[in-house]
């Protein structure tokens, strides 16, 4: 997993983020970078991305690809990767949106060429 | 799915819980007994659940006598059955008409407490005393079994159409509960023994 973990610590400086996970649609982390409390995170992840991509498929009759979160104290961005593995994104207040964005898009490729 | 979560659930009935055909032939021989002591135990029932505010609110206005219809239905098709696979299944689905009803299991296990002690209190009067053992067994067994399989369904399939509706699996809702019950156990620590 060391490549895993590099690809996200290099997304978290980049993107001027705070952390950065790689979670299963079973809420389990597989990765994370700069994560306090990864297991909450992990299952929060999937269970948005869960009813995100259910809402895609009944709405929209289409799968989910991404989603992105406003809060009040910055972005948080969801991109799935394959297999049902998600990379969760947590901004810090402040931070570009299009620079997270170019940087998850970026560094999604990679990942998903290691798993 | 009805049938998978029966079998679920009666794969994990131990061995000696399993009513014997012994057992099965007592409550079968005990038909008249039953018929015999229907009518109150209904009225009884009723009259219990419709003590209450809340079960009273489960029931629309002038449901009591078709529920107590169906009461009777099930003792009549339970003692003419055979106890196997569909007669289980049929149990289970009580426990997804139970969902759409909104009845709680807590108010499902009450009630059931209230037809046993009835039954039993029945047959130390009416039952030959020594039958009174092998009956009173079997329809603590039956009753147990019937008792798991509606509480169980009802359960599962709470948790079914949530994952159906909202996508979230159910190995997901598993992870969620594992990370919260640490939280709610410390929350609760007085009452740890």
């Amino acid at each position: 997993m060391k490549n895993l973990l590099e690809i996200l610590e290099v997304l978290v400086h980049k993107a001027q983020a705070e952390s950065a996970l790689l979670v299963s649609e079973d809420g389990l982390v597989i990765e994370s970078f700069g994560a306090e409390n990864d297991n909450l995170t992990g299952v929060l992840t999937a269970s948005l991305l869960s009813v995100a991509g259910r809402f895609a498929e009944e709405i929209r009759q289409s799968e989910l690809d991404h989603l992105y979160l406003q809060t009040g104290k910055g972005f948080v961005l969801f991109r799935m990767i394959k297999d049902g593995i998600s990379l969760c994104l947590i901004t810090q207040p402040g931070t570009k949106l299009g620079l997270a964005i170019m940087y998850l898009e970026k560094y999604s490729k990679q990942l998903r060429e290691e798993l | 799915m009805l049938k998978t979560i029966t079998k679920n659930i009666m794969d994990h009935l131990p061995e000696n819980l399993h009513l014997t055909e012994e057992e099965i032939a007592s409550l079968k021989g005990n038909t008249d007994f039953f018929l015999a002591i229907a009518e109150g135990l209904i009225k009884s029932f009723y009259d219990t659940l419709y003590s209450n505010e809340f079960a009273r609110s489960i029931f629309k206005e002038g449901e009591r006598p078709v529920r107590e219809a169906s009461f009777k239905d099930w003792v009549v098709k339970t003692l003419s059955g055979n106890f196997d696979n569909d007669y289980w299944y049929w149990q289970a689905y009580v426990g997804i008409l139970h969902i759409k009803r909104q009845v709680p299991n807590h108010l499902m296990i009450f009630m059931m407490g209230m037809v046993n002690d009835y039954v039993l209190r029945e047959a130390r009067k009416r039952i030959k005393p020594e039958e009174l053992d092998t009956f009173s067994s079997a329809w603590i067994k039956l009753t147990m079994i019937v008792l798991a399989l509606i509480a169980e369904s009802y359960h599962y399939f709470y948790l079914q159409a949530i994952t159906n509706v909202t996508g979230i699996k159910t190995q997901l809702l598993d992870n969620m509960v594992k990370t919260d019950v640490d939280k709610l156990l410390k929350e609760n620590a007085k009452y740890r023994l």
